[in-house]
């Protein structure tokens, strides 16, 4: 049941975005003092004159590295959320991940394709720096590419997934099967495990550099064009899903009672599956496969304020897009200066809460 | 006005779910349907609501085919309650009964008095603020049907309403057995035509104006209960040996086994 009113949540949880931004954006191997962000704020609207050169090099640090980054972990986390949402909705069951059930497996493997076979593309990111605006253009088609590809693989995953778990006809009004979709998820991710596999061994150096970059999940490629790929795609999410929060609830009782009330399932089950094929696909795609924040996070939301899409959506994305800023902002920090690719911090903080979630369940079914 | 089927006939494959049934719901009438185990009972249920379409012939409301009615417009008028619900979301009970209103725009006001009114109809406001998964089996049932009912609550510009309920009194105690064959009634005279599939002969015999008996996919008596309830039709159907007194203040059949 509700532990707080959902508005009150919404509320903290932009107060804690943004406190995770600020985060983002200040700490690091060096470590920028808040007052120099003010400065760089003034100097950069024109009100103060006087520029330092430490302010240079902060705003510098801020503006190339650590503010894309900052916005891509929060886009991503945003919508990773979002779509771990929205698929437990359409699976009607709380343990449904776009990581666990193989939607990012799949959409990895459509991802790893395209490096491959479009490989060409990325040649040109060695390209000296002369040709910055060629470098950039070539990354946004290269990146739109493994967008589509990591789109097209995710969308199959959920598809297949849906079908086995959900018994196949849309007659059946019971719940869809937690093992059946785990063990689709686990045969799809072997699947896109062993493709995967083949390409590495087909790959030369630079695509197996990429290809294992996917797979690990990590935000340290954020740069502007990534981040505006995210943003479209999260914009698309926010603007397809928000609007479906009563039909998905009314889902939440079985497809034959939603179509009972009124719902057109067939519709909202094709608008939602693509949705999250597409957040999912481009969140690998920039950002390759970042486990279990679409797991974790919606379900922390639903403890404090029950399940009710109206709220946990929107309520979803923001918590997802705080934890993955702070994630993030962690796996610069512990080993600094190097840094640990983020999809082992999500995991880690991840695994114990669904080892918990599964002894719930297990409880609750004997 | 009503809700009809046409020879209608439900296959799965090769084997017959349903034998082709013509069967007519009239507003202010209550419809019990009857028979063993596998006899076609929630096939016909589900040609009626549209979860299934007919494998031949064809299904009608309020004079329109039922796949031609979009779907929002046709949950304004015909209103389900499945046999089992698999809701495992922790909902606060209001909640799940207000889902009853998604198909209508009656604006949330509106919509909390429906809700709090279906509620009490079924002797479960005290349950309001409750959390769904945390409630019993009858409990559950009641919230669900309380949904159906805010559902139907209001009537509709697209014609009379219907209220198709699959075995509601499954899991309810006596008490509220009788409350839910009370509240049928209210509906029915309000010109809603209702249809359920009940078990017990004597609960479809005390509420129903006409009843159906079902055996093997197809409907092998209908009409009043006093009609259809003979020794012969009873021993007929369920295959075991029965005796028949008259209620004695009703004077309905009273079906008792040997």
């Amino acid at each position: 049941m509700r532990l707080c009113s959902p508005k009150m949540f919404l509320c903290s949880g932009f107060v804690l975005l943004l406190v995770a931004m600020l985060s983002g954006v200040l700490l690091g191997p060096v470590s920028i003092p808040f007052a120099r962000l003010l400065d760089g704020l003034t100097t950069c609207f024109g009100v103060a004159v006087q520029t330092s050169e430490g302010l240079q090099r902060d705003l510098l640090i801020i503006s190339a590295i650590r503010l894309p980054r900052m916005l891509l972990a929060a886009l991503v986390g945003a919508s990773l959320a979002l779509c771990g949402a929205a698929m437990q909705g359409l699976f009607r069951n709380p343990l449904a991940d776009p990581s666990l059930i193989g939607v990012s497996a799949g959409a990895s493997l459509g991802a790893s394709l395209v490096i491959v076979f479009a490989g060409v593309w990325f040649e040109s990111e060695v390209v000296s720096a002369s040709l910055l605006s060629k470098v950039e253009l070539s990354e946004a088609v290269g990146l739109s590419l493994m967008a589509s590809g990591a789109f097209v693989g995710g969308s199959l995953a959920v598809l297949v997934v849906y079908r086995l778990a959900a018994g196949g006809g849309g007659n059946s009004s019971a719940g869809t099967s937690v093992a059946t979709m785990l063990l689709a998820g686990i045969a799809i991710s072997a699947l896109a495990g062993a493709g995967n596999s083949l390409l590495s061994f087909y790959a030369d150096n630079e695509m197996l550099r990429r290809i294992s970059l996917w797979q690990m999940g990590r935000l340290d490629g954020a740069n502007w064009p990534r981040v505006s790929m995210a943003g479209a795609a999260l914009a698309l999410l926010l603007a397809g899903l928000l609007g479906q929060s009563r039909a998905l609830n009314a889902l939440l009782l079985g497809e034959s009672e939603a179509r009972f009330l009124g719902i057109d399932v067939e519709h909202l089950k094709r608008r939602v599956v693509l949705l999250t094929a597409l957040g999912v696909g481009v969140s690998v795609a920039v950002a390759g496969a970042i486990a279990f924040v679409g797991l974790v996070v919606p379900h922390i939301v639903r403890l404090v304020i029950g399940p009710d899409h109206r709220f946990l959506l929107p309520a979803s994305a923001l918590l997802g897009a705080s934890l993955l800023v702070f994630a993030d902002t962690l796996s610069r920090l512990v080993v600094a200066p190097a840094e640990l690719p983020v999809g082992i911090v999500t995991a880690l903080l991840g695994v114990p809460f669904f080892f918990s979630l599964l002894v719930r369940q297990r409880r609750k079914v004997t | 006005m009503s809700l009809s089927t046409v020879a209608a006939a439900l296959g799965v494959g090769n084997s017959v779910l349903l034998q082709p049934t013509n069967l007519t719901l009239k507003g202010g009438e209550i419809t019990a349907i009857c028979g063993p185990n596998g006899a076609g009972k929630t096939s016909l249920l589900r040609l009626l609501s549209a979860d299934a379409r007919p494998s031949s012939g064809g299904v009608s409301l309020n004079g329109r085919e039922l796949s031609r009615w979009r779907v929002k417009e046709r949950a304004q008028i015909l209103a389900v309650l499945p046999q089992h619900s698999s809701l495992n979301f922790a909902f606060a009970v209001e909640d799940v009964v207000a889902l009853g209103r998604s198909p209508h725009a009656t604006g949330r006001q509106r919509d909390q008095q429906i809700v709090d009114a279906a509620l009490a109809a079924v002797d479960s406001g005290h349950l309001r603020g409750r959390c769904y998964t945390d409630l019993s089996g009858g409990e559950q049932q009641r919230v669900h049907l309380a949904r159906v009912l805010a559902q139907i609550w209001q009537p509709s510009v697209h014609g009379e309403r219907h209220l198709i309920l699959d075995e509601p009194t499954a899991s309810l105690d006596l008490a509220h057995q009788a409350l839910l064959l009370e509240v049928v009634k209210r509906f029915a005279t309000e010109g809603v035509a209702v249809c359920l599939v009940v078990h017990d002969l004597n609960l479809a015999a005390r509420c129903a104006d006409r009843l159906l008996l079902m055996r093997a996919g197809a409907v092998v008596a209908s009409g009043t209960p006093r009609e259809v309830l003979t020794v012969e039709a009873v021993q007929a159907v369920f295959d075991v040996d029965v005796q028949l007194i008259a209620h004695p203040h009703s004077g309905v059949p009273l079906v008792l086994q040997s």
